[in-house]
């Protein structure tokens, strides 16, 4: 059975194809596009790629931008309307960079007619249009938002690598098939890439309803005390937008998120034997004992470690990880700024838990908060 | 499906009848169309062995990647070869290792094998034909000119894979749980819709391996991506219920009078709920309204709550507050919302006086007066700042006391039978379990 069974059209800028088949790929591509999964830092994942990827080859690259940048355009005006232009402008920077990369790809290579009309072929175009798509949106991201590149796609190839190769195989996938049953071909690989997407999408749902439920748990607790009300998701808030700036990865994003909302637990808890003083906290140095309301739930396993270092405690490590006490730092920085925003807070937030952990973080680490912070415009408290 | 305990003897009846009819089919259709040997299907074979023992192992059952291929085998060589690649799934080291019931594997290969026949049936009698030739792997993949009469055959085998599949394993769960079949309808339709989309992948794998074979190793990324992050999700969904209730636990500690509340309240609403024969699905939601059920009282300021002695109308005005508090909180949680109405309704009364509304049964959710059930009797055996706790005896005569009144008659009589098990026992009491008589409001119950 030959490997290089495929025969793509001759490579054109504009095929001469039916004007059903670019509807078709265009409706398909429309159907995954509106199913983009948003994510809570702001962008959103889809698996569309693969298709336009094929799109590239099959159709020419002036059907393919058609189709791809007619869906985008769509979906985004829909979704966001006219508002959010950075976000439109962006998607539509990437996927016309992808187009770019992908559409120079199949031409250098219909330049050798030994090569081309390959499965590796195939596979090279596919990759040229996921990769250049991701790495023009994170850095449309990058310059929108002042995030440090490097960082921003290092995190998002970690966590985006798998994804990305299923694509590259549904691309090729509809490739071989496309041969013979032509535009039909289109419904088995929409189901395969649906598939991944939901499989995404009830992943992502069900981190949202752990994130919603510990912000709602806190919000209940700090109900106890009118001052705090609202410090506990203004910290995480805070927190995330330094992370983010700083270019950490989406999950330590969320670990930092977690441990924002519960580093003052044990004073909205007051735990029996643990309680924290009426008068509040002395000027002497302070142990918190939030991380100890959580020990034994195994979800805020990872999420400990931050907060115990927010107490003043040691992660609970051999040695406390650099990016463990730089998490810690976030946090603290985040509560120190919304007790400086906000008196009532400040009233009740006695002893600030900055001091003890900038102390333990090397000069590079503390700048780099710092210069997060001050370029997010937060008027940070003074850091040894 | 899988079951380590001796399985109970409708199940095993269930089992033995299918295998029965299986080896029936096996043996028709061997006569009618004899299997083929070739590459691709071997391929296929190996491959849906190797993915039945990397399944994804579910409370009810497990989800394997496995299902796609035998659509493939059905599409490649027909029901019978498709028949003996859906037999071979059935072999999985795991069930070995977890020592499974031998009358639950027979059922299992049992419901594969048949679903697997009459789904290829149906499609060579609707017009399908095999993508396999005979000989050495060589194929006829599916062609333009193909559609769209293939498409019914097609759309047919998925509706008959995926149906047949959650029909027979209902049939299963209802017979080894002994459990209402609409119960265990409940705990398979969920997956209903990935299944069909499962479906749609074996044509695509039939297609690719009539093309080349060298098309399979580009269906094991989509297919694993689409597996891992399904494995994360459950195990996270798995885990949802413990973390709340750990949460909550975490937050009530503040009362030592109400630790671990939520999570005993949890406990009995599920007995008292699985005794009404509510489905699975509803006992998770009631599960989650249960560990929520008292949300609204973690702001309520300490010293009232545990204050000795009465409270003022004032003080108790705050603390009769926290249920339309917790409805609100919850409602903040988009997945949760629809639980809100159980958390605010759940100090309502079934006669009515309850509050915050003085709802009267049937306005009142019965999933609200289940908690209201739970809650109570948790509150009554428990020590608080105004009183002692009471025994079981004086807890269950109190439900009785107000059942009619405070409580559903036909809750406080299931609860009395699952909780105690012991019915003869209460049976001269449940007989005075009233129908709507209003009786004297219970004492000493939650605020």
């Amino acid at each position: 059975m030959p490997i290089l069974a495929l025969e793509f059209p001759p490579f054109e800028w504009l095929s001469t194809t039916t004007s059903v088949t670019v509807l078709w790929f265009f409706l398909a591509v429309l159907l995954l596009d509106s199913f983009d999964i948003s994510l809570p830092r702001g962008d959103s994942i889809g698996v569309s790629g693969a298709l336009c990827a094929a799109a590239v080859i099959l159709l020419g690259p002036m059907w393919a931008a058609l189709i791809c940048l007619g869906s985008v355009l769509v979906t985004h005006l829909a979704r966001h309307g006219a508002e959010e232009r950075r976000r439109v402008v962006g998607a539509v920077v990437a996927r016309c960079a992808a187009l770019g990369a992908s559409a120079l790809t199949a031409y250098g290579l219909s330049l050798y007619p030994v090569l081309y009309r390959s499965l590796l072929d195939a596979g090279l175009v596919a990759a040229a249009f996921l990769m250049t798509e991701l790495i023009a949106a994170q850095l449309m991201a990058a310059v929108g938002t002042g995030r440090p590149f490097g960082r921003l796609l290092r995190g998002n190839l970690r966590v985006q690598a798998p994804l990305l190769l299923a694509q590259w195989s549904a691309s090729v996938l509809l490739l071989i098939t496309f041969q013979g049953m032509g535009a039909w071909s289109l419904i088995p690989v929409v189901a395969l890439l649906f598939l991944m997407r939901q499989s995404y999408a009830m992943l992502q749902d069900i981190r949202e309803l752990y994130r919603t439920t510990v912000g709602v748990l806190v919000e209940a607790a700090e109900g106890q005390d009118a001052r705090r009300v609202g410090h506990a998701e203004r910290t995480a808030a805070t927190a995330r937008a330094i992370a983010m700036r700083v270019g950490l990865s989406a999950h330590q994003v969320d670990r930092i998120n977690y441990a924002a909302l519960l580093h003052d637990v044990d004073a909205i808890g007051d735990t029996s034997g643990i309680a924290v003083p009426s008068d509040g906290y002395g000027t002497e140095a302070v142990v918190g004992t939030s991380s100890e309301v959580f020990d034994g739930v195994h979800f805020f396993d990872d999420v400990l470690p931050i907060i115990r270092i927010c107490d003043g405690h040691s992660s609970g490590e051999m040695v406390d990880a650099e990016g463990d006490l730089l998490a810690g730092l976030i946090v603290a920085l985040a509560s120190d700024v919304d007790a400086a925003e906000h008196a009532d807070v400040a009233a009740a937030h006695v002893g600030s838990s900055v001091d003890r952990v900038a102390a333990r973080v090397s000069p590079s680490t503390k700048s780099l908060v710092v210069g997060a912070a001050l370029a997010l415009g937060y008027g940070i408290p003074a850091v040894n | 499906m899988e079951e380590s305990n001796r399985p109970p003897r409708p199940f095993r009846f269930l089992a033995y009848a299918f295998f029965a009819l299986a080896v029936s089919g096996m043996v028709f259709s061997l006569r009618a169309l004899p299997p083929q040997a070739s590459i691709p299907l071997a391929l296929l074979a190996i491959a849906a062995v190797l993915s039945e023992n990397y399944a994804l192992a579910l409370p009810s059952y497990t989800v394997s990647l496995a299902y796609p291929l035998t659509v493939a085998a059905i599409l490649l060589a027909g029901p019978t070869s498709a028949a003996f690649v859906a037999a071979l799934t059935a072999i999985s080291v795991a069930d070995f290792r977890a020592k499974t019931s031998p009358s639950a594997m027979i059922f299992n290969l049992a419901e594969l094998v048949l679903v697997t026949l009459a789904a290829g049936w149906s499609y060579l009698a609707l017009g399908g034909r095999t993508l396999l030739t005979a000989g050495l792997g060589s194929g006829q993949p599916l062609s333009n000119g193909d559609f769209p009469k293939m498409l019914l055959p097609l759309v047919v085998v998925a509706l008959v894979c995926t149906l047949g599949n959650v029909l027979i394993l209902a049939l299963g769960l209802t017979a080894l749980r002994q459990q209402t079949i609409r119960s265990s309808l409940g705990q398979l339709t969920w997956a209903i819709p990935s299944q069909l989309a499962l479906a749609f992948v074996g044509y695509l794998i039939a297609q690719g391996l009539a093309i080349s074979l060298f098309a399979l190793p580009l269906f094991v990324a989509p297919l694993l991506v689409a597996r891992q992050l399904y494995q994360r999700y459950a195990t996270l969904k798995e885990a949802y219920a413990d973390t709340v209730g750990s949460l909550i636990g975490a937050l009530e500690a503040k009362d030592p009078y109400t630790r671990g509340h939520s999570e005993r309240v949890a406990g009995y609403a599920l007995e008292l709920g699985a005794a009404v024969g509510l489905d699975s699905r509803t006992l998770e939601r009631l599960e989650y309204a249960a560990l929520l059920h008292d949300l609204g009282k973690l702001a309520v300021p300490g010293k009232l709550l545990t204050k000795p002695g009465s409270l003022t109308d004032e003080e108790m005005g705050s603390v009769r507050l926290h249920a339309s508090r917790g409805a609100e909180m919850v409602a903040k949680i988009p997945p949760l919302k629809d639980l809100s109405e159980f958390v605010g309704n759940h100090h309502e009364w079934y006669g009515g006086g309850g509050y915050p509304l003085k709802a009267k049964a049937p306005a009142i959710p019965q999933l609200a007066l289940i908690l209201g059930v739970a809650d109570s009797y948790d509150a009554m055996t428990t020590t608080r700042a105004y009183r002692p706790a009471l025994t079981h005896e004086q807890a269950i005569a109190q439900l009785i006391g107000g059942a009619g009144s405070q409580f559903d008659p036909d809750l406080v009589r299931a609860f009395i039978e699952g909780r105690v098990g012991c019915i003869e026992q209460e049976e001269g009491n449940l007989a005075k379990v009233p129908g709507s008589a209003v009786t004297a409001p219970m004492q000493g119950g939650g605020a």
